[in-house]
């Protein structure tokens, strides 16, 4: 049952982050995201991080997405931009590079071989342990992405006012 | 709290305290300058003190680190090394920063903030002992990067600059993270220490594969970091399009500090198979090294030129990692030498550059023609520096170049050291060119060098700084390749102590 889980919302993640690489119209783009991250929060889910799943719809599909489709609506891009672009070198890379990593994976899911986690509490990936592993254990780490934050608002504030 | 976590915060405040206190500084500056009216001088000389009393906190602390693990940060000597590296090269940058941004039209608080942000996120590269410290350090770095590189909004090659290093550096981002969400994968583990000591057990065991494919994500990432061919194309655009301290910032420090990570990387995952990541390694440094060269030897631009010659240069600093399973002491101590002549050299290089800007940003190689004559001093220390990048023996250049091949020669890479020297060889030919025309080029037609001796302002703010940061760079480059034994013992001595603690 878990397998069958797994590998239909895997496949969905999958199927819609190439759709939405392919789309012409940036607005379908931003839906098929929005599936792709669905299909992610269910694959949380099934590894038991629960807090991580609720924060992936509320905060990606939700407050993020938003963003994205303001900002393409803002921008108003017209219709004889958004022509099929012809493959460029880079697109065959990429593309190399990816079936490259599905065969690999491919060839790691044959080989059903991968080393035993220990077992889980029994509370692992509600808010309070993971909370507290936050604060404690990976205080330092916690306030680095702060700090990250801190230098990103600062960047877009300097990039994006109009008079300084 | 204290029993929880386990952390001394007073020992820990004190470890920190030489990335910490440019990161205090420009919060301070962030909240202090907007009701300043002489902001710009302020956060000037807020973001200088800050570095040199984080100087003076990093020798202090260097002379007695052992190898102490808090919060996920080591701090050991070869930590405090590189932050010394970061701090020596921010002090120039910034004394060469006011003039240059007061010239552009661009001089705002932030331009420091950032820079100090920078630093602190190199600190956390250096000094990071897990994998996970050790990303969130470079992205703090990376995006402070890509504000500076678009520092110049009105600049349109500035902005291009910004986007493209943005869109590439998130790319690279996005592989690292890969890598080390496989190798987490495979081993359970981001801490380096373990996965130093585990590394050999899991390339062998069930979980290869994974940790095959995070390696290659990972040094795929590094390698965008530092432009290593080939993933150096976004190099020469960002250079050539940022303001010019920023492309001296990038150049050095940015570079400095991706190699501190690939030293900690290479120590802690590469080392389960040294033939196979020898030949990646051979690989990556003749390429590197060779395209950089050639393509330099096309460039009239002299921000161009020197973007090419800092690829290059990346792919000499490669050179002793093949060396690294046998002797790993020296490969980082020459490494950490080469480093340090290459932060002297070329931030003196971007000082005479700086002095020679007027309201447009580049520089032909035409444009010096005549230097040598009208500013004997400028023309002669440009003449040192570039000689010193090219390896010529009387400079710091030279001894840097000297040990990275011997250790490539003592391992038995005679030919990975013949052809580091054949490029050198080709590196002299554009090297060279601006010094034929400083002094045989005749003078240059519009025949105005920018006096370089204004009088009037405070002493760290005029051209005068830019000049001291010149006669700092020449002093070190030609003393120190004179007595490179001192500062080789200093090095030596961070190097030693971290390997063998932690072996």
């Amino acid at each position: 049952m878990e397998s069958i889980i797994f590998y239909a919302f895997g496949g969905l993640a999958v199927v819609t982050a190439l759709l939405m690489v392919t789309r012409q119209n940036p607005i379908f783009s931003a839906v098929w995201l929005v599936v792709c991250f669905f299909a992610f929060a269910v694959l949380f889910l099934m590894l038991n991080a629960q807090f991580i799943a609720v924060l992936q719809i509320l905060l990606y599909a939700g407050a993020i997405m938003v963003l994205f489709i303001f900002v393409i609506m803002l921008l108003n891009v017209r219709e004889e931009e958004l022509k099929p672009k012809v493959l460029q070198f880079s697109g065959i890379l990429g593309g190399g590079a990816a079936i490259y990593l599905i065969i690999l994976f491919a060839l790691g899911v044959l080989k059903e071989k991968v080393a035993s986690f220990p077992i889980l509490p029994a509370d692992f990936g509600y808010v309070a342990p993971v909370g507290k592993l936050l604060f404690t254990k990976y205080l330092i780490p916690f306030e680095l992405t702060s700090v990250l934050l801190l230098v990103a608002i600062v960047g877009s504030v300097v990039m994006g006012k109009r008079k300084l | 709290m204290t029993n929880i976590m386990n952390i001394n915060w007073l020992q820990f405040a004190d470890l920190v305290s030489p990335l910490g206190i440019p990161l205090v500084a420009g919060f301070l500056m962030l909240l202090i300058t907007p009701f300043l009216k002489r902001h710009r001088r302020f956060s000037f000389f807020i973001s200088l003190a800050s570095c040199f009393i984080a100087l003076w906190l990093g020798l202090k602390n260097w002379a007695q680190a052992q190898e102490t693990v808090i919060g996920f940060l080591l701090f050991d000597k070869i930590s405090f090394f590189f932050v010394i590296l970061f701090l020596l090269a921010a002090i120039l940058v910034l004394l060469l920063a006011y003039h240059y941004l007061e010239t552009m039209g661009i001089n705002r608080p932030e331009f420091y903030a950032l820079i100090l942000f920078c630093v602190f996120g190199m600190g956390c590269m250096a000094a990071g002992s897990d994998l996970m410290v050790i990303f969130l350090g470079l992205e703090i770095m990376s995006v402070s990067l890509y504000v500076l590189a678009g520092f110049h909004r009105t600049n349109p090659f500035s902005i291009e600059a910004s986007l493209k290093y943005f869109l590439v550096g998130a790319f690279a981002s996005a592989f690292l993270l890969l890598g080390i969400a496989f190798i987490y994968g495979a081993s359970g583990t981001t801490d380096l220490v373990l996965l130093h000591q585990n590394a050999a057990a899991l390339a062998t065991g069930d979980a290869r594969l994974y940790l095959m494919l995070g390696l290659g994500l990972l040094g795929v990432g590094l390698g965008f970091k530092v432009a290593a061919v080939p993933f150096h194309f976004w190099a020469p655009d960002v250079y050539e399009g940022s303001p010019l301290v920023v492309t001296a910032w990038m150049a050095t420090a940015v570079k400095a500090a991706g190699f501190a990570v690939i030293l900690r990387a290479v120590w802690a995952l590469f080392q389960w198979e040294p033939t196979l990541f020898n030949k990646i390694i051979w690989m990556a440094a003749v390429l590197t090294m060779t395209v950089g060269n050639i393509s330099a030897l096309l460039q009239r631009n002299m921000k161009r030129m020197l973007a090419y010659s800092s690829i290059a240069h990346a792919g000499y600093a490669l050179i002793p990692f093949v060396a690294f399973h046998e002797q790993s002491n020296s490969v980082v101590a020459s490494v950490g030498f080469y480093l340090l002549a290459y932060i002297l050299m070329t931030i003196g290089a971007f000082a005479v550059l700086i002095t020679l800007t007027k309201e447009k940003e580049e520089v032909l190689i035409s444009d010096l023609s005549g230097l040598g004559y009208k500013k004997p001093f400028l023309g002669f220390a440009m003449t040192l520096f570039l000689i010193s990048l090219a390896g010529i023996p009387p400079t710091i250049g030279f001894f840097g170049k000297y040990f990275l091949f011997i250790q490539a020669i003592q391992t038995g890479y005679i030919w990975l050291a013949i052809i580091g020297v054949i490029n050198s060889v080709i590196s002299v030919y554009y090297y060279l060119g601006p010094v034929v025309a400083m002094y045989f080029g005749g003078l240059s037609p519009e025949g105005t060098v920018p006096s370089v001796d204004q009088k009037g302002a405070a002493p760290f703010c005029s051209p005068r700084a830019v000049l001291a940061v010149i006669w700092i760079a020449f002093l070190s480059v030609a003393l120190l390749g004179l007595f490179p034994s001192n500062l080789l013992d200093f090095i030596q001595i961070s190097a030693s102590s971290w390997l063998v603690a932690l072996n």
